[in-house]
């Protein structure tokens, strides 16, 4: 029995859909033949038939196996379909795809974690697995950033991993009522003083994240401990597209999406 | 001990003939002034005098528009159908920059995440690789060590010698092959040096790589027209683009894969429009730097072959050997 081309998706069905803001939903997708297994910071290439495929941070628990959750943004041909689908539809998925955070690394170390937009999913997942073993990491802040308070995304988990882990939260346009901070994230940095020594988890649109590592040089962070997500067009998660190669020559499909920032070009987060 | 043997010329369509029977055979032919690499079932229709054929043979191992997998939608389900690709070709007669350039396309499909398609016909194939008799103003293999078939390239090579070829086989099924043709040994042929009309020395992966920033490639990528004739002809270029179709039912359909190039514009850009690839400088070097960086330093060989075609079909001429001596400054 010859195994199936990596290139073939599984499929799945959207077991449950949350909104998340105006335009981003997160889908709660159970595989018809596969017990979920990933690690944080891995991503999933979603098919919508008949449309295409594209690539989506795995952003559930990994510690569930029953099913798995990708949050989606409607801003293109894909994730505008996906948005029109209802509880019950099929999907293709292939998953897990590409190299997550350094999570055994990550032991025993104090982590902030720089998050944009919705650069939250492709850290939620580490998020839950920090959750759960507490005790194995260090002092861990959470520095989440978005353009409006209704643009805060994962807000029901925010609130079950507020109670063990530090979350600090801004806005760049406050609405009425909001009382926390306002400015962009690298404010935020500013304002919380992490320890130089911390790792730097940092993920978000690439404008933030230009600014952030500009930031984590002026604070002293060592470039060997801050680790960036980065997002491509990727057609085929396997490195043989093209598609997402870096200026040297590192694949954000298979080498990444998560890279050690002096492991990549500054030239590539522009 | 590589052993060589002699084949005499009468003997190459008795070969032809043996190697028929198990697969496709593949070979150039001419049109016109043009060759070109055709399925053949008779060896009078094989052109062996030729320099190079106009497309190389990618398109038999990766052709474009190949289909990944097909589906039907139906009220509970989705079936998803796929099947092993076909065709088990033998090249023959294919000169060592498109043999070695298959050394190239293994790296890129078959290495990490080999390929379904690609690999399987790749494993299915029987190559026969025919040294140059002669070399145009375009060919540069010498340049990037690719006039010698590479290890792997290869299950049979021939050198045109006494109005015959000396043979060197590779592997069981072209042992088998050859002593099945009782041919006698013979001793090595003297490989003729300096076919190309020059021979040039290309700056190393570690000079290029602190070339990035050069400003020579603002000059280059000036003259492109970002046509992607290059790709195209590239016998080692394998990016592509994965496209959905769907019937008017919208009951059933296919994804398929075709062609794409890191010189087009579109070719990084995301949903929302932002395009990672944007400036012509950096469309223009990417391929430089796969080929003559990233592959190299990986692959312990060149990602580029010396067939020439880049510079025969681009519009302004542009030559990647010409590129690479020209880079100045940088770091």
């Amino acid at each position: 029995m010859q195994e199936a081309p990596l290139l073939v998706p599984r499929l799945g069905e959207i077991i449950k859909i949350v909104d998340e803001s105006y335009d981003t939903k997160t889908f709660r997708i159970k595989p018809a033949d596969w017990k979920v297994e990933f690690s944080p910071g891995q991503f999933a290439e979603i098919t919508v038939f008949g449309v295409g495929e594209a690539p989506f941070a795995l952003s559930s628990d990994p510690q569930v196996k029953d099913y798995f959750e990708v949050s989606v943004r409607a801003v293109g041909s894909v994730t505008n379909m996906l948005h029109k689908l209802r509880t019950g539809s099929l999907v293709g998925f292939r998953a897990p795809l590409g190299v997550g955070w350094p999570v055994e690394q990550l032991e025993g170390q104090d982590i902030t974690m720089v998050v944009g937009g919705t650069g939250i999913f492709a850290v939620s997942s580490l998020i839950w697995h920090i959750y759960h073993s507490r005790d194995k990491f260090g002092d861990v802040k959470i520095l989440y950033g978005a353009r409006s308070p209704d643009l805060l995304l994962k807000k029901r988990e925010f609130e079950n991993w507020r109670r063990k882990i530090e979350v600090h939260l801004t806005v760049d346009t406050p609405s009425e009522g909001w009382t926390g901070n306002v400015g962009v994230v690298t404010k935020l940095i500013d304002k919380v003083k992490p320890s130089p020594e911390s790792y730097f988890l940092v993920v978000g649109p690439p404008v933030m994240m230009k600014f952030t590592l500009l930031k984590l040089d002026e604070v002293g962070a060592k470039p060997e401990r801050v680790y960036v997500s980065l997002e491509r067009n990727m057609k085929c998660g396997l490195g043989l597209c093209g598609r997402c190669r870096l200026s040297n020559g590192l694949y954000v499909c298979k080498d990444g999406p998560i890279f050690r920032s002096d492991r990549i070009w500054r030239c590539d987060l522009e | 001990m590589q052993r060589w043997y002699y084949l005499p010329e009468d003997k190459l369509p008795v070969m032809f003939n043996m190697l028929k029977e198990k697969y496709a055979i593949v070979a150039p032919t001419k049109n016109g002034d043009k060759h070109f690499y055709t399925v053949v079932d008779d060896y009078s229709k094989v052109s062996l005098n030729y320099v190079r054929t106009v497309t190389p043979l990618k398109k038999f191992l990766y052709p474009n528009g190949e289909i990944l997998y097909t589906y039907n939608i139906k009220a509970e389900n989705i079936e998803i159908e796929y099947s092993a690709p076909s065709g088990k070709y033998c090249f023959f007669g294919v000169h060592p920059c498109d043999s070695n350039a298959l050394v190239v396309l293994d790296f890129i499909l078959s290495s990490t995440h080999p390929d379904f398609h690609y690999t399987q016909r790749r494993r299915n194939s029987f190559i026969v690789v025919l040294d140059c008799k002669a070399s145009d103003e375009y060919c540069f293999c010498e340049s990037v060590n690719s006039r010698i078939p590479w290890p792997g390239s290869y299950n049979i090579r021939l050198y045109p010698a006494n109005g015959g070829f000396k043979l060197q086989s590779q592997g069981a099924e072209a042992d088998n092959l050859v002593s099945m043709l009782k041919l006698e040994e013979t001793d090595p042929p003297a490989l003729a040096g300096g076919i190309n009309k020059s021979k040039f020395d290309l700056p190393s992966p570690d000079k290029i790589l602190r070339l990035y920033e050069s400003e020579t490639w603002d000059e280059w990528a000036g003259k492109c027209l970002f046509c992607g004739s290059c790709i195209a002809s590239c016998p080692t270029c394998a990016c592509f683009d994965v496209r959905d179709e769907i019937n008017g039912e919208l009951t059933s359909g296919y994804r398929f894969r075709v062609y794409d190039g890191c010189v087009f514009k579109g070719f990084t850009k995301v949903a929302g429009g932002r395009v990672d690839r944007e400036s012509e400088n950096e469309r223009f070097k990417n391929r430089f730097y796969h080929k003559f960086v990233e592959i190299p330093s990986a692959l312990g060989r060149m990602g580029c072959t010396g067939c020439g075609r880049c510079i025969a079909y681009c519009p302004r001429g542009i030559n990647p050997v010409e590129v690479l001596l020209s880079l100045k400054g940088g770091q």
